[in-house]
């Protein structure tokens, strides 16, 4: 006879015996893990909006699972009751003063509720008691007192958030401070600016139309200055020549003649072109001044520009360095198959 | 035409009353079978040996396989995604819940479905059936019904022994390609194991079972009188057992995940 026949019983024994072990250890391991014969201790707590919120959820301890959401209604006045369970290995965590905060990821990986033990005082807290959330003046007052054991960052995506955070603070200084910029520059061009940017502006427009207003008369002054020295070259071409120049000199009808018995019109017409160029020279160095005064604000304008480049820099940098952000896609190459099916392929 | 249109109707109407009743009739027996004093537990034992027992390698070696691979494509794409964790979510949904209890099923159909099929339709056919008849025992009793309980305790046993060597043997696969420590990996597996998934594989080993036992009892006992019946039946109990199995499979699984 087979020795396998032969002890068939013992075979199908064993056969049995191992798969059953290894189920009720399943089972156990299972049952434990899922707290089947734990005691749990419930609370309740109050929020404006279900949003983020779960049955099942689970309610954490410094990234401890100490309990969970076991059920939410909507109340008669449009709160959102929450009924929780803490477990039995974590209800002495449970002290007057705790707090639950419904933490939402802001990049839309999920969220959690945390759980802030009070720290004032070490009483445990009563089944079935109260546990205000972040959302309620209770809960907003316990946090802001520091009588809660908060900690800094709760998990890594709230960590890069927290690094994240000062970057975009800056990126949005950065703008604003640039629109200001944009903003005043555009005040300024409008003419409705007292400020030092705008004062340069409005002089620069003060001076473009005095010197516009200034033009015609040093065009004026121009001709006169042609014309004489178009006479003065006449009499340096006179005086080459002396044996004539005496002649021409006492001439009743000469150029000296005529320079000292012109009623001083042309003396008249010198003074004037010279009054008007020290006007013009006066009109530069003032507007050579309103320049020397306003380069501290150009300087201010500059510094600010070159600090708001600098945190872009910076934003840029920590985007770069951002683990989520890094090799996150990976490029997909397409494979085409060569042949459609298989009457396609040649043999 | 009609006429034989009407016949066609006729046997088929025939032929499926005959089967409602022959599976009333195993319910009734298997219903009694542990107060029935005549039935012999040997006959039980030993289809648990045949089926059970004697699958065992075949079945060890499939799942070790089965669950070295998911092991080794999981840790080599699922970090890619950052999703290491959903390994062993994984592989209890594929071993436990989907692939242990249908392919310890299809391993039976062919090795124990098919030998009962061919060994009850040899028995009509050398008239063994009407021999236990004569001395007044009812063959569906006596050999139907320790057939049907050893399919179903060998397949729920089996596909416990699929899930062991699926996801404890294969780590010892796996862990010759990565390092990952058996605590971690242990604590992982009972995390992502869930009731459900124990009692959906559970349900499915007890359900696929019956159905290929209760197929081949009947297409063995629907041999007549050739021997050229025997292997024609085979091929129907065979076919019929995995069609009937994926179709309960997936109302199953549609039940359990509405």
């Amino acid at each position: 006879m087979k020795f396998g026949f032969r002890h068939a019983d013992k075979f199908v024994g064993l056969f049995i015996l191992v798969a059953v072990v290894f189920l009720s250890s399943s089972l156990v391991v299972t049952s434990i893990n899922r707290r089947w014969f734990a005691r749990d201790y419930e609370y309740f707590s109050r929020f404006f909006s279900a949003n983020g919120l779960s049955v099942g959820m689970p309610l954490k301890l410094r990234g401890f699972e100490i309990g969970k959401i076991k059920s939410f209604t909507l109340n008669s006045d449009n709160k959102v009751d929450v009924t929780l369970v803490i477990y039995d290995t974590y209800i002495e965590k449970v002290t007057e003063g705790s707090v639950l905060e419904l933490a939402t990821n802001p990049l839309g990986l999920g969220g959690g509720l945390n759980f802030y033990p009070g720290i004032v005082n070490d009483d445990a807290l009563v089944e079935f008691s109260y546990i205000p959330s972040n959302q309620s003046k209770e809960g907003k007052a316990l946090l802001a007192s520091d009588k809660v054991d908060k900690p800094g960052g709760e998990d890594a995506i709230n960590a890069i958030m927290e690094n994240i955070n000062p970057i975009l603070l800056g990126v949005d200084n950065m703008i604003a401070s640039m629109t200001g910029i944009m903003d005043q520059v555009e005040s300024a061009l409008a003419g409705n600016q007292a400020t030092p940017l705008g004062g340069m502006l409005v002089n620069l427009e003060d001076t473009t139309s005095e010197l516009n207003t200034i033009l015609p008369a040093v065009e004026a002054i121009l001709r006169e200055v042609e014309k004489m020295t178009h006479s003065l070259s006449t009499l340096m071409v006179e005086l080459e020549d002396p044996t004539g120049l005496i002649p021409t000199l006492l001439d009743p009808s000469g150029s000296l003649e005529t320079i000292l018995n012109d009623d001083n019109e042309l003396y008249g017409h010198l003074i004037g072109i010279l009054v008007e160029i020290q006007t013009n020279l006066e009109n530069l160095s003032s507007m050579t001044n309103d320049l020397k005064g306003i380069t501290p604000e150009l300087n201010m304008v500059l510094d600010e520009t070159s600090s708001a480049i600098q945190e872009g820099k910076k934003v840029l940098e920590g985007l770069s360095n951002n683990p989520l952000l890094r090799k996150g896609i990976s490029e997909e190459a397409s494979a085409d198959y060569q042949h459609g099916t298989l009457r396609d392929e040649e043999f | 035409m009609i006429e034989s249109i009407g016949r066609w109707f006729r046997e088929k109407l025939k032929g499926f009353s005959y089967a409602f009743n022959f599976f009333l009739f195993l319910l009734k027996e298997t219903a009694n079978f542990p107060w029935n004093k005549r039935v012999g537990f040997k006959v039980l034992i030993m289809q648990i040996y045949f089926t059970g027992v004697e699958a065992l390698s075949v079945i060890a070696l499939i799942s070790l396989g089965i669950g070295a691979v998911i092991i080794i494509q999981g840790m080599a794409i699922l970090p890619m995604f950052g999703q290491s964790n959903l390994m062993y979510t994984i592989l209890i949904m594929v071993i436990t819940r989907e692939l242990g209890p249908m392919l310890t099923a299809f391993i039976i159909t062919a090795r124990s479905g098919s030998a009962i099929t061919t060994e009850l339709g040899n028995m009509v056919i050398s008239h063994e059936i009407e021999a236990y008849l004569s001395v007044g025992i009812h063959p569906v009793s006596y050999l139907g019904v320790p057939r049907l309980y050893g399919v179903i305790l060998s397949m729920l046993f089996l596909n416990i022994y699929f899930n062991l060597f699926g996801l404890l043997g294969s780590y010892l696969v796996a862990s010759f390609l990565h390092e990952i420590p058996f605590t971690d990996y242990l604590m992982n597996l009972v995390l992502a194991l869930t009731p459900a998934d124990i009692i959906s594989s559970f349900l499915k080993s007890i359900i696929f079972g019956f159905i290929i036992a209760v197929v081949s009892i009947y297409y063995g006992f629907n041999v007549n009188r050739a021997v050229t019946e025997v292997p024609q039946n085979t091929i129907k109990s065979i076919g019929m057992s995995i069609t009937l199995c994926i179709i309960a499979d997936a109302i199953l699984v549609i039940v359990t995940r509405l």
